[in-house]
């Protein structure tokens, strides 16, 4: 028979993806009955779905009970990942609202773009809002289930939306290029990942999560295990953008629209962070040890490749793609600290968790000032582009000051509450070495950080105002992250205490 | 009448915030459009919430008197602003009666001063940014006495001091305008740097007890109610904390030897003067001693230093204000000594006094700067030997200015008398006779000085190039001085003394949070004496200045001829200046130019430090990119590469 | 005791071996006469003309993606049809019945999507 409050309960566990995932259709469906201008449409039905969604999503953050269903994990945890994903897709509407209008309007010149090029269009792009929900989806997906086969396919569902996002521009041979390498570059990771999933399946004969603590690991077969934990890590890896599975980023960042990179260098890492926490928890129940230790090497990698190499960039998205490297970096940094005697203990996560949210903040409210950095048909975003943008866009460089001081971790903004709360457990937990490194290469990034700032306010005048007007959406955007960031970094307690209850989820 | 409710303290400082935030907007949107509006808008913003403040102020103080005796109104914990190991500090407001009275003061006196302004500022460009400005400042202020903790204070304290820079340097199109509101800014730091090390002392004295661990609630150590409840913790580091946070009083009070940017200060719009370097900001220190008496009574060495420090300034400022031409720098002066005055009241433990003096001063020295304002928008020009005969031109003014100047003189019954007099007496009770002494002798001076300013700038024949052009100011900004005159007047009798048959009110107003005088209890008999002979003093001195200057304002020409250099040395304020720059700022700039740029910065930092690690960096950073060709093919290699070290590791 | 699997790996023994031996020797054995009619690509048929390696229009990718596409949801749809009976018996026949509605839902508004955004379109 058919159990009727089983399937009540499943509706009220994954509320919000049922919504954003109903949103997403009717999107397709207005897009596909007006695909010529529909594009406004879409995207006003879009954002008040996933406002709504949002809404949901914090009524079961403040209702408190946890119900897991079936193949739905419904934890604080995972409520405050669908929160703060949820939060990035709107923000990333935000960003790309307008922005192939930008690219459109000061390209015009009597000449319409290609019958299909979204450039061409006035409106926002409509395929654009679907995919984000979707992507947006796929990343609930990712984490929001103990299942390592429904975490797949939520990977999947996010890929395969970012591969068409990253593609995007395309009149521009850079996009379609970066597309081209991020699809095959992922495509192995995927299978790196499935294919872990997979030989642990093979090894411990159970696919969920939670129930890795009933497993019997037989001493002959324990080296399965942890051959599939390295695979498993390795697709990991390449979707945290972590040294050395990092080399697709740059070309990839630099090439994909620049909204579409803010909500690559967000979306994405904090999902997978997500699962890769929940993943860590689980671990400790089966013989792989050396995780730690392959953390801590992978800590070192990144952390000095990241910050070094965004030295020499002369593209401002170029220089935050090592930059979110080596954020990813700090994260991983706060992560391979909860290691005690080959054991993680995912109560240190909730630093993490908090550096999550400030570093979204941030790199979206970058990544939006940037979007509208647009000159003649193409993304203006060499550092030369920025010359004194202090005087020809005053608001403009003042709020990318203060992302970018932000990122670097100069109190009182979230960068330096969020580094501030991953270093003191670095400390606390007696991983010295660690914090010291992350506090110099800090200072190793303060170079490329201010290096706009210089470009801004001391190089004298433009010689021709680059970018558009501010849209009034990324207007928006641009407000919420300054005020966030400025906000999370003076008053960090609730944002600390709401981490923290999350992380307790993970057990 | 209904008792003030507890959720509308937090109003007291919000409105004027709430007008800071319309007028910076109108501001921002006249400097968008490069033209100013209608003046009527930023006026009515800027007047109204502060006097919605006042008013909630009064309606706050009557509740607060019709309580028990130690009552107090508290917002309670509006938000936990810090919550961490070490402290938990709460945003929370307390109003007391010592917080009430300068509640008052903050809002009575500022809003009499904002309706002034838009008289004196008229047609000025940057209307609506002075209004926000005043605004903002008053919002600090009111977080400044209203915090219940000593964090909540110190925002309010660097508010006030961004405010008092942001003023200052108004005109900012005037570099001498702008250097002297710099001036300001940076001497108010070396104060707040002592007021900081004070609070970590107070934290590491906390730590020392082992304090540290205990739930929020035993670790708000900068809540005044923790402080008073667990001074004695405080007790071996006490000297070293009052002597800190007295640094950082001597800073915004401007005491010695921090005093030098009040003078400076003047270069400010005179109702900025009259506002935060007379009657409100500078008094900021003498209330952060007063608030923390307890903790100061723990320390009898530091009190002594204060009311040296204290004595001496007000001599010292008080002999150069002597000397002065200008009639914004007199009364900058005349602040600065009865500053000092309070603070020689502090230092021999009459708290109350000091408060009093304090109110009254604000009072009286508020509507003197507000008379001198008057005067500068009808001349045009500061120097009072362009002045003289004003009386006939502006009379509001000059009656105004006279009242205060009998106030101030301690002429009895107007307001400086009382306010005064109950310093030097206790300052006599303390039982030093030399302090009684130059404390009298200061009083003296400060009556000549006052007449001197009254008579060159009112009496006499008109000196002014342009005489016809004088007029009286407009009523917006003669019914402040009004207002503020019969304050001067009258505002003594809040606290007559018992022997001249009064209550002192304010004395028991204040005495649930005062600790007590310090003091003997003195003879009524020899108190009525000493308090007829300063009031003799007072009037023989004021006669004798009024004579001297009324017969030929060049007599002192006499005297300096023959005390030549001594009256050049007190004419450039005894070149404290020339000291610090001869005494510390060259010394710095030699220090920092010879060695810490040219061989500490430029070799050592510059060229081994910072250049050789980037270049380090640099070459490893092309290395990397080196690697980066852009073909998927290499990305997919160096994966598989990675792939295999890591298996190889994890396997092995 | 012997694995499981030996069996398979016997028949994957067996298959090299074979196939290898008779390759090989064919190749040693076989008589080679060749000429130029035997040597081109089809003995019989049409000659190639140009390069194998040649570009498509990307329209024949979009299509054959597209087939794939709906050419799966054939494939589930065979399975569920066959357990079908099951779910009635079960008494889940109307639930089971909705879903696989959902389920065509939303691919017909893909294909909708698809449609009219003009990829079907060939031009």
């Amino acid at each position: 028979m058919i159990d009727l409050q089983y399937l009540i309960s499943l509706f009220h566990a994954g509320l919000p993806i049922w919504i954003l995932t109903g949103t997403g259709l009717v999107c397709l469906l207005t897009d596909g009955l007006w695909p010529k201008k529909g594009g406004t449409a879409v995207f006003i039905v879009g954002f008040l779905g996933m406002a709504v969604a949002l809404f949901f999503a914090f009524r079961q953050w403040l209702s408190g009970e946890t119900i897991a269903q079936d193949l739905l994990v419904s934890d604080k945890a995972t409520r405050f990942f669908v929160i703060l994903v949820i939060f990035i897709g709107l923000l990333h509407l935000l960003n790309s609202a307008s922005y192939f209008r930008l690219l459109g309007k000061v390209s015009a010149g009597g000449s319409p773009a290609g019958r299909l090029g979204p450039a061409g269009r006035l409106g926002p792009a409509g395929d654009m809002v679907t995919l984000t929900l979707f992507a947006v989806v796929g990343m609930i997906f990712l984490f929001a289930s103990d299942h390592l086969i429904v975490n797949f396919i939520g990977l999947e569902t996010m890929s395969l939306a970012v591969y068409v996002m990253v593609g995007f521009n395309r009149r521009d041979v850079r996009s379609g290029e970066a597309a081209m390498k991020y699809y095959v570059m992922g495509s192995v990771a995927s299978a790196l990942l499935l294919y872990g999933i997979v030989l642990l399946y093979g090894a411990v004969g159970e696919f969920r999560l939670s129930e890795f603590h009933k497993v019997a690991i037989f001493p002959d077969t324990a080296f399965l295990p942890r051959i599939a934990v390295v695979l498993m890590l390795g697709g990991f890896f390449f979707k945290l953008a972590l040294v050395p599975f990092h080399f697709w980023v740059p070309d990839v960042y630099e090439g994909a629209p620049t909204p579409v990179t803010g909500f690559m260098a967000t979306g994405v890492k904090v999902a997978a962070f997500a699962l890769f926490i929940r993943v860590l928890t689980a671990l400790n129940y089966l013989p792989t040890a050396v995780v730690s230790q392959v953390l801590q090497i992978c800590v070192i990698l990144t952390l000095l490749v990241g910050n070094l190499a965004a030295i020499v960039q002369d593209n401002v998205k170029r220089m935050l793609a090592y930059s979110s490297i080596s954020h990813a970096g700090y994260l991983l940094l706060g992560l391979s600290v909860g290691y005690q005697s080959g054991k993680f203990d995912p109560s240190v996560s909730s630093a993490v968790l908090f550096y999550l949210a400030g570093y979204s903040c941030m790199t979206l409210g970058a990544f939006a000032v940037l979007s509208v950095m647009v000159d003649e048909k193409r993304e203006a975003t060499q550092f030369a582009d920025l010359t004194g943008l202090g005087y020809s866009r005053p608001v403009l460089a003042a709020v990318f000051s203060l992302f970018m001081i932000s990122l670097l971790g100069v109190p009182p903004t979230v960068g330096f509450a969020a580094k501030y709360g991953i270093f003191s457990f670095a400390v606390k937990n007696g991983f010295i070495g660690l914090a010291v490194l992350g506090m110099i290469t800090t200072v190793i990034s303060a170079y490329y950080y201010l290096r706009p700032l210089v470009m801004m306010y001391f190089c004298g005048a433009p010689e021709k105002v680059k970018g558009g007007e501010i849209p009034f959406p990324l207007m928006l955007s641009l407000v919420f992250c300054a005020v966030a960031v400025i906000l999370l970094g003076i008053w960090p307690l609730p944002y600390i205490d709401m981490a923290q209850k999350a992380a307790t989820a993970f057990k | 009448m209904i008792n003030f409710p507890t959720q509308l303290i937090s109003l007291i400082p919000a409105l004027p915030l709430v007008g800071f935030l319309l007028n910076s907007a109108i501001a921002l949107a006249w400097a968008r459009r490069r033209k100013a509006g209608p003046e009527i808008i930023p006026s009515v913003i800027g007047c109204l919430f502060p006097i919605a403040s006042f008013v909630l102020a009064v309606w706050a103080f009557l509740t607060l008197k019709g309580m028990e005796e130690g009552a107090s109104l508290s917002s309670g914990p509006l938000l936990t602003w810090l919550d961490v190991p070490l402290v938990s500090v709460d945003f929370a407001f307390l109003i007391d009666p010592l917080s009430s009275v300068m509640m008052l003061v903050v809002t009575g006196v500022g809003s009499l001063i904002h309706i002034y302004s838009i008289g004196y500022m008229k047609k000025d460009d940057g209307f609506a940014r002075y209004f926000s400005y005043l605004n903002l400042f008053l919002f600090f202020m009111l977080l400044l006495v209203m915090g219940d903790n000593l964090l909540v204070l110190f925002v309010g304290w660097e508010g006030v001091g961004l405010c008092s820079y942001l003023l200052i340097g108004f005109w900012f199109t005037d570099p001498q305008k702008a250097a002297c509101g710099k001036k300001a800014f940076v001497v108010n730091r070396i104060g707040d740097f002592g007021f900081l090390i004070g609070l970590f002392l107070i934290l590491y004295a906390f730590g020392l007890q082992g304090q540290a661990d205990g739930d929020p609630l035993s670790r708000s150590f900068f809540s005044y109610s923790y402080l008073a409840a667990n001074k004695e913790w405080l007790a071996p580091l006490a000297t070293a904390i009052t002597l800190c946070l007295f640094v950082g009083a001597t800073g915004k009070s401007a005491q010695i030897p921090l005093y030098v940017w009040l003078p400076d200060a003047m270069a400010g719009p005179t109702p900025v003067s009259a506002l935060i370097h007379a009657a409100t900001m500078v008094t900021a220190g003498i209330y952060m001693v007063a608030r923390l008496g307890f903790l100061f009574a723990l320390a009898p060495f530091t009190l002594q230093v204060i009311s040296c420090i204290g004595l001496a300034t007000a001599l010292m400022a008080a002999l150069i204000g002597l000397t002065q031409f200008d009639i914004k720098k007199v009364l900058a002066y005349s602040t600065v000594s009865q500053l000092g005055y309070m603070f020689l009241a502090l230092g021999v433990g009459a708290y109350s006094a000091a408060i009093f003096h304090l109110v009254t001063h604000a009072f009286f020295k508020a509507c003197l700067f507000l008379g001198s304002g008057s005067v500068i928008h009808a001349c045009h020009d500061q120097d009072i030997r362009n002045m003289g005969g004003l009386f006939k031109k502006m009379p509001v003014t000059a009656t105004t200015f006279l009242v205060s100047t009998l106030a101030i003189a301690g002429i009895p019954p107007l307001a400086g008398f009382f306010s005064k007099d109950e310093i030097l007496w206790n300052t006599f009770l303390y039982g030093s006779w030399p302090f009684y002494g130059v404390a009298l002798f200061t009083a003296g001076i400060t009556a000549f000085y006052m007449f001197r300013l009254f008579v060159t700038t009112f009496l006499g024949k008109t000196r002014h190039p342009h005489p016809d052009h004088l007029h009286e100011s407009p009523w917006v900004m003669t019914i402040p001085l009004i207002i503020l005159a019969v304050l001067a007047a009258v505002g003594g009798f809040l606290g007559v003394p018992e022997v001249l048959g009064g209550h002192n009110r304010f004395h028991h107003w204040l005495a649930a949070v005062m600790p007590p005088s310090v003091g003997h209890e003195g003879n009524p008999a020899l108190e009525l004496g000493l308090m007829g002979l300063s009031t003799f003093w007072a009037l023989v001195i004021s006669l004798i200045s009024v004579a001297l200057y009324r017969r030929n304002l060049n007599w002192p020409a006499v005297i300096t001829e023959r005390f030549r250099s001594v009256y050049n040395l007190v004419l450039e304020k005894f070149r404290v200046d020339e000291l610090y720059d001869a005494l510390i700022i060259r010394p710095i700039r030699v220090v920092s130019e010879k060695f810490l740029w040219k061989i500490s910065d430029e070799k050592l930092f510059d060229g081994f430090l910072v250049h050789g690690w980037t270049d380090m960096a640099g070459f490893s950073a092309r290395v990397l990119s080196r690697i980066q060709t852009g073909l998927v093919g290499h990305y997919l290699l160096y994966l598989w590469v990675a792939l295999v070290a890591l298996l190889i590791f994890t396997v092995k | 005791m012997e694995h499981p699997f030996l069996p398979i790996l016997l028949v994957f023994v067996m298959a090299a071996l074979f196939t290898g031996a008779f390759l090989g020797l064919s190749a040693i054995l076989g008589p080679k006469k060749p000429n130029p009619s035997k040597l081109s690509v089809y003995e019989c048929g049409l000659e190639p003309v140009g390069d194998a390696r040649e570009r498509f229009s990307v329209k024949f990718f979009l299509i054959a993606m597209l087939f794939i596409l709906f050419d799966i949801e054939v494939v589930f749809l065979i399975p569920w049809a066959v357990t079908y009976k099951g779910f009635i018996a079960e008494g889940m026949g109307l639930f089971m019945l909705i879903e696989m509605g959902i389920f065509m839902v939303i691919l017909a508004i893909g294909l909708l999507y698809v449609w009219r955004k003009g990829a079907l379109d060939w031009r």
